[in-house]
């Protein structure tokens, strides 16, 4: 049944999404270098389908694979809640046992994944999947953190955002490892296509940027994405690059974790001591702040 | 001029110093559009527009027609169906008895999805908010003693509507009525499914051009049918405001003219086959004004866009229905009176048709005794309140004159903004009408919450002890004895001649031939409606929500 | 503190989702994480979907009148696949009489129209912070 499997899982994430002590020391067991999982990033502006998209890959690979989603959508900045709507296009694949899919909140973290994401993958990693999909926020062009933990990066885009020069200004395609233009039936794609070729034909140690076309809602371009989705994993597997890729995962984890524990750590300085530097009424704070900033130092300690 | 401006400074002044006394109830006052409220509206209000608009002339902001109701009152037709076709049958002919003068049939889920009876996902629905048809054997028993050409049907069908129509042409040979006598109405109308009421089946393409081949077909046989209704009711069920109603609504109707022109159709000859469908909400004034603003807002569409020249193409005709929405559970009798106001502000705004909902929707389909007294509601407001003795009677009132020029414009600023997306179907598919009207449910939730808006009996004005009025129910056993019939018709029929009939749908469907044929032929052959639905799902594909919260 | 999580879904063929939407919405805006799986579910789907998403509630709506079969299977299958502790609530045009038989049969809290959206985050809240 795999229900069962897949349940045990589902808790795991939820405890280490949670920052649990103990299930983040659980999955800080678990390796990461598992060579037979690809784990490919999806990301690229709202609108531009990869909902779609990614329904269409995992659909394609879980044929003959195990494939697991985790689809990170924002969380409301005032009430922390969110709503997790990018299953609505996977529905379909809910009862496939090769398929196990998860939604996501960013909790507040900009990058267009949460904090956790890479200790999620060391959980999603051991549970033995041969593909793990992350498709991101999707909020605009600073979700490059993406390509820190992927080891296959793709950026979606789209003809007539009005976004084609954003794009290409804002460094979001240089994380591309392959660069994909989905509702390629839409007027405007050469324009697009222009726009992204000079990006395309970056080399990087012997790897060129491929550029797909695909139309995700009618499954178009999809199978010549999936071939170019193995080339670079091919490219990976060779000279260690895959280890170097899942090196700076782990580091990006290290910094992620660092961050969540000096938050919790500022989370325990007493309220009142906080208030009584914020409320000072024996110094203008507008004219200097020296005091407050030495008592700080004091409380925790010199940087 | 200038007196009268000063007059009213004047007055503003003495209203300020009553204010400071007195208090107003609210800080503001506004429509359910947020339009926002004079505390009187005067001469100096009214639109520079025409001053001596006449009824059954261009724009037609007075009404279609020059006589109206003095003429022939709207037609009472009241929305029923459930369970089998036998009790549906039964439920229409005790409607006639009753004075109703059109039919108005609701199907259930099954059948609006194109699927049969004995589909796994019909589970719990056969015959639930409306009758079971399979085929054309259910559609014979749903029309059996009652004569098409005395009787004029409306069918609130979207996605499969194409082969419920052909079910009923096949109904009409039967009894031997020429098609031509038909009267009636098919909802039609796919882009409002996708963002409001949910029963798609196929993308917007394919569902367009199928609309489009009912067009053709029927400008060519059924001259007097109506073709589409083309809906806000269930767009502003689902949240939306009196001018997303029309805005939305009429961007729809856009697309479709846009697509039947597009396919080589003449604009005047399908034009004056389209009909509307909107709701009658609480707001008495606004919805008045609404129905003139949106008449006048076609006839420009029409005429200036796509240069349609036959009168009968520039008149927007619409049924109208009481707001589902506003119905509550909580003292479910205080609905009979919305349902009252509502229904006056659709003729008082000009309707063409109308059904009244009945007291106890909130909680189940109706009963026998509540859609007596909805029909009952109608034939009060037309004998007994004059309502109906005098033309568009509030046509040239400060108020309602100005509330129509701005919703007017208010429409006209959101048709722009469609067209710069690309149409009604790009502004679908990025999901930007789904959000409009999210957005407008939410807020008015929220109002709901806050007491910013008192719904009576529900957040004000409660009682402790709610007796609960008789329910109909929908006998369980229903689906089991529609998937019987089912089956003892599938053992009947010439597999051949179905087999036969479904292949020439799909040929036509890959090839992009006109539909109607085909479908009426597998009709004929008594191939059921998840059979016709299911070969154009593959052929086709399903449509993908692009629903965002 | 960890949020809580909700599955929201509409089983059955009814595409009325106003209701669901809005709730889901009142949710978020209460804190909580809402995985919203959109129009014609059968039980089977959602009850894998909250499997999956690990949610600690499942909210049900339907206007159709198909409640009665649909609501009391979503909560047989969770029993039947070990998650019977996930929690389950409805809503929708239910009349009062079917409400006895919906409890009975696993369904936590029915809620009729004119509910408060408080109503509803309170008893979310209640419930599952009472586990």
């Amino acid at each position: 049944m795999t229900s069962c499997w897949q349940r045990q899982l589902a808790k795991a994430i939820t405890k280490i999404e949670n920052m649990d002590p103990q299930a983040l020391a659980e999955a800080a067991s678990l390796p990461l270098d598992n060579s037979s999982v690809q784990i490919i990033g999806v990301t690229g502006p709202p609108g531009g389908g990869k909902s779609t998209l990614c329904s269409q890959l995992i659909e394609a690979l879980a044929s003959k694979h195990k494939v697991a989603a985790l689809l990170v959508d924002p969380s409301s900045p005032f009430s922390g809640g969110a709503i997790l709507g990018d299953r609505i296009r996977m529905q379909a694949l809910v009862s496939n046992p090769n398929v196990y899919i998860r939604s996501l909140s960013n909790r507040g973290n900009a990058g267009g994944v949460g904090s956790s994401v890479v200790s999620i993958l060391r959980a999603v990693m051991s549970a033995g999947f041969d593909y793990i999909i992350i498709e991101t926020v999707g909020a605009g062009q600073s979700e490059v953190k993406i390509a820190s933990i992927a080891d296959t990066t793709l950026v979606v885009s789209v003809p007539n955002l009005g976004d084609d020069i954003q794009a290409v200004k804002s460094g979001i395609l240089e994380i591309a490892d392959i660069l994909v233009i989905n509702k390629a039936d839409l007027p405007g794609v050469d324009s697009l296509y222009i726009a992204l070729r000079e990006s395309a034909q970056k080399h990087v140690d012997g790897w060129t940027v491929p550029l797909c076309q695909t139309v995700a809602l009618e499954g178009l371009g999809i199978d010549a994405l999936l071939v170019e989705i193995d080339n670079h994993w091919q490219w990976l597997q060779q000279a260690g690059r895959l280890l170097e890729k899942r090196k700076l995962a782990a580091k990006f984890e290290i910094m992620e974790l660092s961050r969540v524990l000096l938050q919790k750590h500022l989370d325990k300085v007493p309220a009142d001591v906080l208030a009584r530097n914020l409320n000072r009424k024996d110094i203008n704070l507008l004219q200097r702040l020296d005091e407050v900033y030495s008592e700080l130092l004091n409380l925790f300690g010199e940087v | 001029m200038q007196d009268k401006q000063e007059r009213l400074a004047l007055w503003q002044k003495g209203l300020d110093k009553a204010k400071a006394r007195f208090p107003e109830r609210k800080d503001k006052f506004e429509t359910s559009s947020g339009i926002p409220l004079q505390t009187v509206y005067t001469a100096l209000d009214r639109p520079e527009a025409d001053d001596f608009a006449l009824p059954g002339e261009f724009p037609y902001t007075r009404g279609v027609q020059r006589n109206m109701y003095r003429g022939r009152l709207w037609t009472m037709r009241q929305y029923a169906g459930f369970a089998s076709a036998q009790e549906s049958n039964e439920r229409y002919k005790y409607l006639l008895s009753q004075g109703q003068t059109g039919l108005s049939v609701a199907f259930d889920l099954p059948t609006q999805i194109g699927l049969d009876s004995d589909h796994p996902l019909s589970e719990g629905e056969v015959g639930k908010v409306g009758v079971a048809i399979d085929s054309l054997a259910d559609m014979e028993i749903l029309f059996s003693d009652i004569p098409l050409d005395k009787v004029s049907t409306s069918m609130t069908i979207n996605a499969p509507a194409i082969v419920l129509l052909a079910m009923y042409l096949a109904v009409a040979e039967k009894q031997g009525v020429d098609w031509a006598k038909l009267k009636g109405t098919i909802q039609n109308d796919i882009l409002k499914e996708y963002v409001a009421r949910g029963t798609y089946i196929f993308p917007p393409e394919p569902s367009l051009k199928i609309i489009t081949d009912i067009f053709a077909f029927c400008a060519e046989k059924v001259p007097n049918w109506n073709t589409i209704s083309i809906s806000g009711y269930h767009i502003r069920e689902a949240g939306a405001t009196a001018v997303q109603e029309v805005a939305f609504t009429l961007a729809n109707a856009i697309c479709y003219v846009e697509t039947a022109v597009a396919a080589g159709l003449q604009v005047d000859d399908f034009a004056p086959r389209l009909s509307f469908f909107f709701n009658a909400h609480s707001n008495l004034f606004e919805e008045v004004a609404k129905f003139r603003a949106a008449r006048k807002l076609w006839a420009e569409i029409m005429s200036k866009r796509f240069g349609a020249k036959a009168p009968k193409s520039l008149l927007l005709r619409f049924h109208t229905q009481t707001a589902g929405s506003t119905l509550t559970a909580q003292q479910p009798d205080n609905n009979v009176v919305r349902v009252a106001l509502q229904a006056l502000s659709a003729v008082l705004g000009g309707t063409q048709s109308l059904h009244t909902n009945s007291r106890d929707e909130a909680m189940a389909l109706p009963s026998e005794d509540s859609v007596r007294i909805a029909l009952r509601t109608q034939q009060i407001i037309a004998h007994e309140t004059g309502a109906a003795d005098v033309v568009d009677p509030l046509g040239g009132s400060y108020y309602i004159e100005s509330l129509t020029a701005q919703i007017e414009d208010r429409v006209k600023e959101m048709l722009a903004k469609i067209d710069e997306q690309g149409g009604a179907v790009a502004a679908i598919n990025s999901g930007f009408i789904q959000r409009q009207i999210q957005d407008s449910a939410y807020k008015f939730q929220l109002d709901v919450e806050t007491k910013e808006q008192i719904i009576v009996g529900v957040n004000q004005f409660t009682v402790d002890d709610e007796t609960q009025p008789e329910l109909l129910r929908v006998d369980p056993a229903v689906g089991i004895e529609q998937q019987q019939r089912l089956a003892g018709l599938k053992s009947q029929r010439k597999p051949e001649a179905v087999e036969q009939a479904l292949a020439a749908i799909r040929q036509g469907a890959e090839k992009g031939d006109n539909l109607f044929p085909p479908v009426l032929d597998a009709v004929r052959a008594y191939a059921s409606l998840g059979e016709i639905c299911g070969v154009l799902r593959e052929v086709y594909g399903e449509y993908q929500a692009k629903d965002l919260v | 503190m960890a949020p809580i999580r909700v599955l929201m879904a509409k089983p059955g063929l009814d595409g009325h989702d106003r209701g669901a939407k809005v709730v889901s919405r009142a949710l978020r805006d209460a804190g909580m994480e809402v995985i919203y799986t959109g129009l014609r579910q059968s039980p089977e789907q959602i009850v894998q979907a909250a499997i999956q998403e690990d949610v600690d509630i499942i909210g049900l709506s339907c206007l159709s009148g198909a409640h009665n079969s649909l609501f009391p299977k979503v909560v047989e299958l969770l029993k039947a696949r070990g998650a019977g502790e996930i929690a389950v609530f409805g809503g929708g045009v239910i009349p009062e009489a079917d409400i006895p038989g919906l409890r009975a049969a696993g369904i936590e809290a029915v809620f009729t129209p004119g509910t408060s959206l408080e109503e509803i985050v309170t008893f979310i809240r209640e419930r599952v912070s009472g586990q």
